[in-house]
């Protein structure tokens, strides 16, 4: 194959990635120079509006820096100036491909400022959602990768699938995209009557349809492996120093994950293995979203096992005063670590919210992995942290 | 072994096949329209029957899309005026669909369809008095905000305070302070 040889190349160079940069005496020597190049912020493969300010050497890169803020609206700040209670449908904004852990994220950081006891149904609804929400998340995660390196079908049979999952998250909250479910105290409604049923339905026909149409047709597929094997490589210890979360974290073979290491919900009393991969490559991160997708299966079949009665919102009053002080929450979002950290002053609306969102703090592996690897290379790595717009810049 | 020549296409045109002879998933949307669940949020409307002109929806607003003009009148004629809305405009180019109003409405006259084709040639024609779109939309049925004059809003404030009854209010001390140190100490490093 060509990539063998290309790489083959590479090896003999220098034995590293970026063996194949032109060393400065030779360019000197020759008179060339590096061409500095401008990759978005419209491009058609950028995940949202990410520009990318680029230094080739040829056709390989050298420099790769970020430029965001192109979608900034300042939630941190729009939170400070709300109550409580009407910050929630604004984190339905950050990461639009996932909400509800952003809705989660923020409810269990003033939950934590109020010392509130929700009650378990509304817990286990919650985590329903999450691994709901973590299906329609990663199915599609899959096919943008797929559609990044120009193959056209498995995008289409993952919307089908986020689709249906989106037909479920409707009938339970009223709406597609932004939810708005969770509530300080629990959720909004109780389920719909016989929703339970169908989602057990629907996972069982999912799991072959998800077997035949994404795993069996894309792991194997030569040109699927010549452009993702050792492409993004990295090491756990660089992965630890960038501060990666998420599939591209466990994609190295570090063994870290928040439902299992910081647990919150019921997810202690759920069965379920975290998903690692030793390559740390781009193929080893799509390998980890496919075990997770696995998982999250076998989470949401126990949590309609093990559904309980009774309410699902916790009484806390009309109107949230907590006490001074500061509240933590951090949840495993597809994408990673999300994380919440509320000050409150003791007035009903927060003195300070910020967000840590990893689409922003995995974006910082672009500079690293990026130079030494070829221009259309880019596109997989950027497939590998799967960003999103709404959560770099908040 | 290297794998077999069109091996790898094989695989995925049998896939295709078997998905050409089932049902297509795609609809043609304006023609046909689904079935929306019980909960779908649409555009907001009121029932003016039952309002009581709380005014507790206008405050829980986060976008400030519901405003209402309130007056008293002796309806019933038991010689306590009770409040009673003048104006109630739905703003939908401001409107998220949150349903904060909804959840915090004490007597639920204010709810969502389940509409959501809320386009318009004019903005406002969006701006809905009593839940129905304006005759004539060149006419803003928003009730004037008033402006205070600079000096007596700088009073208010300093009146109210530590009062924080609203949690849009974007005064508060402790806030102010640190900005303020933050401003002086720049000064003298200039």
């Amino acid at each position: 194959m060509l990539s063998e040889e290309r790489r083959n190349e590479t090896v003999a160079l220098d034995g590293t990635a970026s063996g194949r940069l032109a060393r400065p005496d030779i360019r000197s020597e020759f008179g060339l120079e590096t061409m500095d190049m401008n990759m978005g912020p419209q491009h058609p493969a950028m995940h949202g509006l990410l520009r990318l300010i680029l230094e080739l050497d040829g056709e390989t890169v050298m420099r790769c820096d970020p430029v965001m803020g192109y979608l900034h609206r300042s939630q941190e700040k729009i939170a400070e100036n709300r109550m409580y209670p009407a910050v929630v449908p604004m984190t339905d904004r950050l990461d639009y491909f996932a909400n509800i852990h952003n809705e989660h994220g923020y409810v269990l950081a003033v939950e934590d400022v109020l010392d509130a006891e929700i009650p378990p149904r509304a817990e286990y609804i919650r985590v329903l959602m999450s691994e709901l929400m973590r299906l329609a998340s990663h199915i599609p995660s899959i096919g943008f990768l797929m559609l990044e390196l120009g193959a056209f079908t498995p995008i289409l049979y993952a919307f089908r699938e986020r689709e249906r999952i989106q037909n479920f998250l409707e009938a339970i909250t009223g709406a597609r995209m932004m939810f708005h479910y969770f509530r300080i105290g629990g959720v909004k409604a109780d389920l719909p009557p016989g929703i339970l049923e169908e989602i057990s339905e629907y996972l069982d026909g999912l799991e072959g349809r998800f077997q035949t149409d994404t795993v069996d047709l894309v792991t194997g597929s030569e040109i699927y492996v010549a452009r993702t094997k050792d492409v993004g490589k990295m090491t756990p210890e660089q992965a630890l120093d960038m501060g990666v979360t998420g599939p591209p974290l466990r994609g190295t073979g570090v063994d870290f994950d928040i439902r299992r290491d910081y647990p919150y919900s019921v997810y202690p009393e759920l069965d379920f293995d975290v998903v690692t991969d030793d390559a740390g490559d781009v193929a080893a991160s799509y390998r980890v979203r496919i075990g997770e997708v696995w998982q999250s299966i076998r989470i949401i079949r126990q949590v309609i096992e093990k559904m309980p009665e009774g309410p699902v919102m916790a009484d806390l009053g009309r109107r949230l005063r907590p006490r001074e002080g500061d509240g933590f929450g951090r949840v495993e979002s597809p994408r990673g670590e999300f994380a919440v950290h509320v000050v409150s002053d003791g007035s009903d609306s927060a003195y300070r919210v910020h967000y840590r969102d990893p689409s922003f703090c995995n974006m910082q592996l672009l500079q690293e992995v990026v130079p030494g690897h070829y221009l259309p290379d880019i596109m997989p790595i950027l497939g590998m942290i799967d960003p999103v717009s709404g959560g770099w810049d908040k | 072994m290297p794998p077999q020549l069109g091996q790898g296409i094989m695989k995925g045109m049998s896939i295709t096949l078997k998905n050409l002879f089932k049902n297509k998933i795609t609809r043609q949307y304006p023609e046909y329209k689904r079935n929306l669940p019980d909960r779908t949020r649409g555009m907001l409307t009121v029932d003016m029957d039952r309002c009581i002109a709380c005014l507790q929806c206008m405050r829980i607003c986060p976008d400030h899309c519901i405003s209402i003009e309130q007056t008293k009148r002796d309806a019933d004629g038991s010689g306590k005026p009770k409040p009673y809305a003048v104006g109630f405009v739905i703003d939908d180019s401001r409107c998220m669909y949150c349903s904060l109003c909804v959840e915090v409405c004490p007597v639920n006259c204010i709810y969502h369809t389940e509409e959501f084709e809320a386009q318009a040639y004019n903005r406002l024609e969006l701006a809905r008095q009593f839940g129905e779109r304006p005759v004539d939309p060149t006419i803003d049925p928003r009730p004037e905000v008033k402006k205070k004059p600079k000096k007596a809003a700088a009073k208010g404030k300093a009146e109210k305070g530590d009062a924080k009854a609203d949690g849009d209010a974007p005064k508060k001390s402790p806030k102010k302070a640190p900005a303020k140190a933050a401003k002086s100490s720049e000064g003298d490093a200039a």
